[in-house]
This record gives C-alpha cells, structure tokens and sequence, in this order.
C-alpha cells in the first residue's frame, strides 16, 4: 500500500507546513498520520525536514533559505517513497503503575466523575491495552489513546503547579504520563518508577510513535523498590 | 572561566539543539539566535558554538586564562576589572587576562546578553547537542542555569580573531523592532475575523510571566470559536496560540511540541530574535505579512549578514 497523502496542506508561519490528515481524531486518521509519519521520515535521509505527527496532522518545519519548494519536496518524498506495511511493526511495552496512595492523588474524583468504585477504576485503567499515538508536550511525554470509555474525565479545574516525574494522568478520553516533574491539569490516577526519558541514552525515549503499552499493577513498596533501583 | 555571579537565570545556549520533535523536545538553545551569531562571527567562532545566554540582571564570571570575549544583545553596563577596572564596549571583541573579571550589569533595554568566547564554551554530551533544555534538564552545563562557582571550559582557538570587522546596522534595527512581523493562520472554525482584526489592531504588553518556553502577552481578550482547545497539534517557535483567556501566548524555544490551543498567527522568522529581547511590561504590535513576503525580509537580513563572514575552517 503507498503510504496516504495529506488531504490538506497549508502554510503555519513562513518556515512550517501543516499536514492535514483527517478532521476526527479516529484510529483511520492516526494510522495514516503514522505511516505518512514513517514514510516521510524514511524518504527524508538529508534531514532537511523536523515532523512533528500529531493525532490528524503532520508539522513539516525546514529551513525556507535552502528549501525553496517545500510543497514539492514532500511531494516527491511522497511519490519515492516505497510502498509500506498496512500494519507497521510496533513495540509492546509492560510499564509497571502503582494506583495507590501517595500516588494516585486524583483517583477519587475520577471515580466520583464516572460513578465507579476505585477499585473499579483502576481495574479497567490496568485491564487496557494502550497505543501510544505520538509523543509530544515534553521530552518522552506518550498521548495514549486506548482510554476505556467510562474513564473519560476532564481536565482539573485549576492545574497543579508541580506533578511528580512518572505520573500517570487522565485529560478527556486521554491518558499519559509525565517523564518529569512540571506543571499540569491532568487527573493523576498512578505513578510509574521506570524513567521514560533520558537524554544520556542512545535512544532517550522509552515509548515511541505506535507503540503498544499495558500497565502492570504494583504495591507502594515495589514502587519503591523499582524507584531505589532505577536511581542506582 | 568561573562563575561569580549568575544572575537571575544564565545558561550555556547555541543557535539551537537537533530537534526531535517526534520524541517531544524542541530545538532549545539561545531565544536571540542573532546576538549569538554575530558574537561568534566576530570573534572569529563557528556559528555553532556555545555562548552563555544571561537574563534581565547580568553576570560576573573570572577568566581563568587569557581570552578574547565580545558581549552581544540587550543594552548593559559592562566591566573589565584587573589592576584597573574599565568600561567594555558591547558589540567589539576585548582581549581578557587571566585572573580578569568581567562583570555585566543589569539589561537595561531588551532583555538577554550573550557573553561569547574565543573557541566557544564546552558543553554536556547527549543525543540532542549543546544547549541548556532548562525545562528537561539537559544539554549545556550539567542540564541546568549556571551558579556561583561553576568552572566552565572552552575549546581551544589558535591565534587572534579576525580584526576590523562591523557590526551590520540591521542587527541593532532588527532587535530594537516591537512590531513584530508575523503570517496570519487559516481562520475557520478558529477565529471570526473581527477577532483577527482586534488581534492584528491591538497592541500588548508582555506579562511578568514569560521565559523560555513562552511569552504571556495582555491586551484585549481574543475570543476564539473552539472555548479554547482543539485536537492537539504540532507547535512551533513563535506560533501565537490563543488560550481560552484570550491572552496570547508566544511560544518560545523550549515550547511544548504539541499544544491544544488555537493558533492565530506565527511570528515571520526574520523576526524571531526579537523575542528573546522582549522584556516584562513592554508593549508590542503584530504587523501581518505574506509568507512570500516573510522569506524576502529572511533573505534580505541573511545577505546583510554576509558582510560579517562565518568561520569556514573546521581544524579550529
């Protein structure tokens, strides 16, 4: 199959072009967004284009003094790139989550939210299997889609000033995980003690673009003991 | 070189890191790319070499051995002290002594000095280069913002820097600007266009809040037909996102790489420079151009660079 091409292209700012894939963020539009994603970052072997793929876009940023036809660049990246697997190959990535408290500060309101119990939040939260449609926000930061409908919950009304490094957060039918310790208004349902990112590491991100991920439940005294380990 | 003083915020930057912003981490490095460019120019630097990017309250560092420095950017008082103590023209490369302490006062205009070095500063190896990620904590000296006592290395440079080269007067003009150039977004489903026109009509004032990752801006509130958020998106440096506020934010070099707000306009690349020199409670304007236009004042203001030759030799 070749891979799919932008049903709209449009100009963001005067160095970027917005690849438009889709208009509803569904799993056809972010299968396309990734493998236009790989395609175009395959074919692109002088590096002269940053992607930043999204859930229905494609962020295309050059430099516009040596790249006078971006448009037609991508084109021919597009038009020389070989034909690509209908099912790209991905990592499956087992991340072990405490639910409890310290933790998982949030997990209250989130069930008061969607009328369950916690217990049955975080069975259904832990029973998932995530993908991980792409990274973004911050260093090693994985938007996951995957979220069991009945977990859906908004953003906190007034964001933390400080969520800890490894938290595991719930936006709308969203979940993610915060590498590092910052500001954020997402519902903190668990921690994990493993370091999603690590710029000394040949390949600093844990997850990546279309991996799968399951999270394994774990008491606060492994926590803690994964937590002792990793900073060994 | 040691480090006396940092100030309030003073990290080792370059024209900017290998973005991967498919892992979530923008280019970083300097916020007035500019300044650090002409710096390394004239001492004779590879553009890419590290200088230290010191914010609104100045610096003072001790040289350990015997340098040439230039100081670039933002307006400030700066001094050479040994036996004697004298004053330091900004902009003109000085031949430092050991034991010699450079100390630079307060940004009175703007808002960031570059102090360059002969050779440029070492930095921390990783997969993303040598600038400070203050936000992620890596790159530069050891991921963070300078502090007093800190020892930093540079590459060795063999021989003097170049003699009798100028500063091009658009640098200083290019700097000084508060009306920002910038290429308006497609509106629909975002914007109405009385929103555009107060945007694109209204002037601003930069917010206390501002640093590197962006600049706050208040003004009159810029409504938009999405209550604030959209499906996430790739971001850049310079796209100007329109919270549910209506306060804009301009994104800056270690800006998030997706964002959910919509974007009304981006900042013409030209003028990018300007936005690390933009200081708390300035005002400042929007002037909407083409992209055809953009790339034109682009390629103007690199041909005026010209005059200001890059180092082509690699054994330095």
């Amino acid at each position: 199959m070749p891979p799919p091409v932008p049903t709209q292209i449009t100009w963001f700012g005067d160095r970027c072009l917005r690849l438009e894939f889709g208009t509803e963020n569904t799993p056809e539009t972010r299968a396309r967004v990734y493998r236009a994603w790989e395609a175009l970052y395959d074919a692109d072997f002088e590096c002269r284009l940053r992607l930043t793929p999204a859930y229905t876009t494609i962020l295309a940023e050059f430099d516009p003094l040596t790249l006078s036809d971006p448009k037609g660049f991508i084109a021919s990246l597009f038009a020389e790139s070989p034909d690509a697997p209908a099912i790209p190959s991905r990592k499956t990535v087992e991340l072990p989550v405490c639910y409890e408290a310290p933790h998982a500060p949030d997990l209250e309101s989130v069930a008061e939210h969607c009328g369950l119990s916690v217990e049955d939040v975080v069975r259904a939260h832990s029973g998932a299997t995530y993908e991980v449609a792409f990274i973004g926000f911050m260093p090693g930061f994985p938007y996951l889609v995957g979220l069991p409908n009945e977990l859906a919950c908004p953003r906190l009304p007034n964001p933390r000033l400080r969520v800890p490094s490894g938290s595991v957060a719930i936006a709308d039918d969203q979940t993610g995980i915060y590498p590092r310790s910052s500001a954020g208004g997402w519902r903190l349902v668990g921690r994990t003690p493993l370091r999603l990112f690590d710029a000394a590491q040949p390949s600093p991100s844990l997850l990546e673009i279309g991996d799968s991920v399951r999270f394994r439940r774990i008491t606060p005294a492994e926590f803690d003991t994964l937590a002792a380990q990793r900073n060994s | 070189m040691t480090v006396i003083d940092p100030g309030m915020l003073t990290s080792v930057q370059t024209l900017g890191s290998r973005p991967c912003p498919e892992l979530g981490v923008p280019s970083a490095g300097a916020v007035d790319t500019l300044s650090v460019k002409v710096g390394n120019r004239l001492l004779g630097n590879h553009d890419y070499d590290a200088a230290l990017e010191c914010t609104l309250t100045g610096v003072t560092v001790r040289l350990d051995s015997d340098s040439h420095i230039v100081v670039t950017g933002g307006e400030a008082d700066c001094f050479l002290k040994g036996d004697s103590i004298r004053a330091m023209e900004r902009w003109k490369v000085h031949k430092v002594g050991a034991g010699e302490t450079v100390q630079i006062g307060g940004v009175r205009r703007g808002a960031r000095v570059y102090l360059c070095v002969r050779g440029g500063f070492c930095s921390d190896r990783n997969s993303f280069g040598p600038s400070t990620n203050l936000g992620a904590g890596f790159g530069g000296f050891g991921g963070r913002a300078l502090r007093a006592g800190d020892v930093l290395t540079f590459n060795g440079a063999t021989g003097d820097p170049p003699e009798n080269l100028h500063v091009p007067p658009m640098v200083l003009e290019l700097l000084e600007r508060r009306t920002l150039r910038a290429i308006a977004l497609p509106m629909a489903g975002r914007f109405e266009q009385e929103a555009a026109n107060l945007f694109w009509q209204s002037e601003f004032t930069v917010s206390n809040q501002s640093d590197r990752s962006g600049i706050r801006l208040e003004g009159p509130a810029i409504p938009s037909l999405c209550a604030g958020r959209m499906i996430s998106e790739g971001m850049t440096f310079g796209a100007i996102e329109i919270p549910q506020s209506g306060q804009p934010i301009v994104l800056g070099v270690e800006h998030p790489t997706t964002g959910g707000y919509p974007v009304i306009a981006c900042v013409a690349t030209v003028d990018l420079p300007i936005l690390g020199q933009l200081r708390p409670r300035e005002k400042v304007r929007f002037e909407q151009v083409t992209v055809a236009e953009a790339h034109r004042l682009l390629r103007s203001a690199s041909a005026a660079l010209r005059r200001l030759p890059p180092q082509r030799d690699y054994s330095l």
